[in-house]
């Protein structure tokens, strides 16, 4: 048996359990044992206007996510409508976010493995200009996060309906210069993470994400697959469930009815939504000489630098286009009901689902993060990796087996309603 | 920052029971008004490295099931093996692996601390204040205990500050 008892360079704990017959894969289990976190429950008879906040606090990473998923199925259940002016704002709150995750899981936790270092601080020796580069892109993510919503650890600024105060033009003309210097930077770090050697992996994923007719999907679009799926978010239950698993505390998610994994994230983004991303990205895009679609969870990194890329650059044409919002916030009267919303969190889809009574107090609560729907596709991942990397030391397969999970992001603290890799051979 | 980037507080923490603890510093601190300060509160603690280039004294207050009082270390005085582990692993053998940000759950102090230094944006100045808490669960409130402790932390931070 290989054993990872610890994963390290990911947010969360979990563990890692192969049993092996000979050279034969017999059984993988990633065992995340953070406690559950009660989240679905703590909402139910809160109002519904504190769900926005309490959800922000399932993850300090991605709390915009969580946020806006719960204000999209909520706005379903009372159907409210916003005014594109608030829709616009949304998109640059998700392109923040996402500059933010993106730059500090490639740069802390990601970019290391493939330079062999076990840490972001081994690699800042070797690369201190890209490192800081990377951490004033994180900086910039966390800078427009405050401006639009109040405070970039766990926005308060935002509401069902919209927000609760519009930021001022002069606030976010001020980041222009910023994040002209950003895009640049992060076409320079697509270039550079590019470049780096990747192993040859590839797997048939049934890759899952939003799409949408106009734009690069963040915050609406159906739910699509590289298997032809093509469904409203409303009908996600029909078609992906989650379960629970004796080996760990976090649900695994599974399509349904073939019960088989699915993978989501940046990859499956990318791959589904190429022709949506902006003028630049798309053109990075062409440049790195990646072939389309792309199948190697390696790769998901290079997804993830042309992601930064698309985000400043819609960012910048949101700020520079920007007239302060009046109202910030559409207008709703509480009534029973019942919504479903998905969006794209940096991880990956996410998905909630809401019924509010006459008082507007929720009565049901579903949390669907993007880390629990790849649990069973990273450990499907593994189960194929591993006989191309037996023949190697334990603590080197363990090393293998960490790199291979951290091409996932996975939020593992998100993904539970560290790797030590166990292996046991028989 | 609105405030001066002379001296620089980070409160790290989260909304759950004495997890609090460092944000209620920060909360303390606010009224009391003491001159070239800013005050921040993080949710994680690499957005440390947002804030400190170019800061010239840091003081960073996070809670710790350690310990029983209020504790003050001199981050560039303390040596590395007393600071955490060897970068990436987990093994909990230093004052940093304690803090509740420096679990797995993401980026800890120790590395946070480490990159800045690499990177040459660690200010002359470096203070860690860990204030003792019991509870940390999404849904616990805090324990009088640790709000005890809250005020005294915000307290000793204040008088060193303002005799600065």
């Amino acid at each position: 048996m290989i054993e990872v008892s610890a994963l390290t360079r990911v947010e969360g704990e979990g563990a890692l359990r192969v049993t092996l017959q000979g050279d034969e894969v017999v059984d993988v289990q990633l065992a995340i044992y953070e406690p559950p976190r009660f989240f679905e429950a703590l909402l139910r008879g809160r109002s519904l206007e504190e769900v926005p906040d309490i959800t922000a606090r399932i993850c300090g990473i991605c709390p915009i996510a969580y946020q806006m998923t719960s204000i999209h199925a909520l706005e379903q259940a009372l159907g409210v409508t916003v005014s594109p002016q608030i829709r616009q704002l949304r998109r640059l709150l998700y392109c923040g976010e996402w500059i933010e995750s993106h730059g500090v899981h490639m740069h802390l936790l990601h970019i290391p493995d493939f330079f062999g270092r076990s840490s972001s601080i081994e690699l800042a020796q070797q690369y201190p200009d890209e490192v800081a580069r990377g951490l004033r892109l994180k900086k910039h993510g966390n800078d427009l996060l405050e401006v639009l919503g109040g405070r970039a650890v766990h926005p308060i600024n935002v509401a069902v309906g919209g927000f609760y105060r519009a930021p001022s033009k002069q606030r976010l003309h001020a980041l222009i210069d910023d994040f002209r210097w950003g895009l640049d930077a992060a076409i320079e770090t697509a270039k550079w993470v590019a470049s780096f050697d990747f192993p040859d992996f590839t797997q048939p994923y049934e890759m899952v994400a939003l799409q949408h007719d106009d734009e690069y999907p963040m915050n609406e679009g159906r739910i699509v697959s590289t298997d032809g799926l093509s469904i409203d978010p409303s009908e996600y239950e029909r078609h992906f469930e989650e379960r629970q698993v004796g080996h760990s505390t976090a649900l695994q998610a599974v399509r349904i009815p073939e019960e088989t994994s699915y993978h989501v994230g940046p990859l499956a983004r990318v791959n589904l939504n190429r022709d949506k991303l902006s003028p630049r990205a798309q053109q990075v895009l062409e440049d790195l000489g990646v072939s389309w679609p792309c199948f190697n969870p390696f790769q998901s990194i290079i997804a993830r630098a042309v992601e930064v890329v698309h985000a400043y650059e819609e960012s910048l044409q949101i700020m520079m286009q920007y007239e302060p919002v009046s109202p910030p916030r559409a207008q709703y009267v509480a009534r029973p009901g019942e919504g479903m919303a998905a969006t794209e969190a940096p991880r990956g889809l996410i998905y909630h689902r809401y019924r509010v009574d006459e008082k507007g107090k929720i009565t049901f609560a579903k949390i669907v993060p993007p880390t629990s729907q790849n649990q069973l596709q990273i450990e499907s991942d593994l189960r194929a990796f591993l006989p191309t990397i037996l023949d190697r030391q334990e603590d080197a397969i363990a090393m293998e087996c960490e790199k291979l999970i951290r091409c996932y992001d996975p939020c593992i603290s998100c993904a539970t309603h560290f790797l030590k890799l166990r292996i046991d051979r028989q | 920052m609105t405030e001066s980037d002379d001296v620089l507080v980070v409160g790290v923490g989260s909304s759950h029971g004495d997890d609090q603890a460092g944000w209620l510093v920060i909360d303390a601190l606010r009224p009391q008004k003491i001159a070239s300060i800013c005050l921040r509160k993080a949710a994680v603690p690499h957005d440390l490295l947002d804030w400190i280039p170019g800061v010239h004294s840091l003081h960073l207050v996070d809670a710790c099931p350690t310990f029983h009082s209020v504790q003050r270390w001199d981050l560039t005085k303390t040596s590395h093996k007393q600071l955490g582990a060897n970068p990436g692993t987990l093994e909990p053998t230093g004052i940093l692996q304690n803090l509740r940000s420096s679990g797995s759950h993401q980026i800890s102090v120790c590395d946070v601390i480490d990159l800045a230094r690499t990177l040459k944006i660690m200010p002359t100045i470096a203070v860690l204040w860990a204030i003792p808490g019991t509870r940390f669960q999404p849904g616990d409130t805090l324990t009088d205990s640790c709000a005890r402790c809250v005020r005294i932390a915000a307290e000793l931070i204040e008088s060193e500050l303002r005799s600065a």
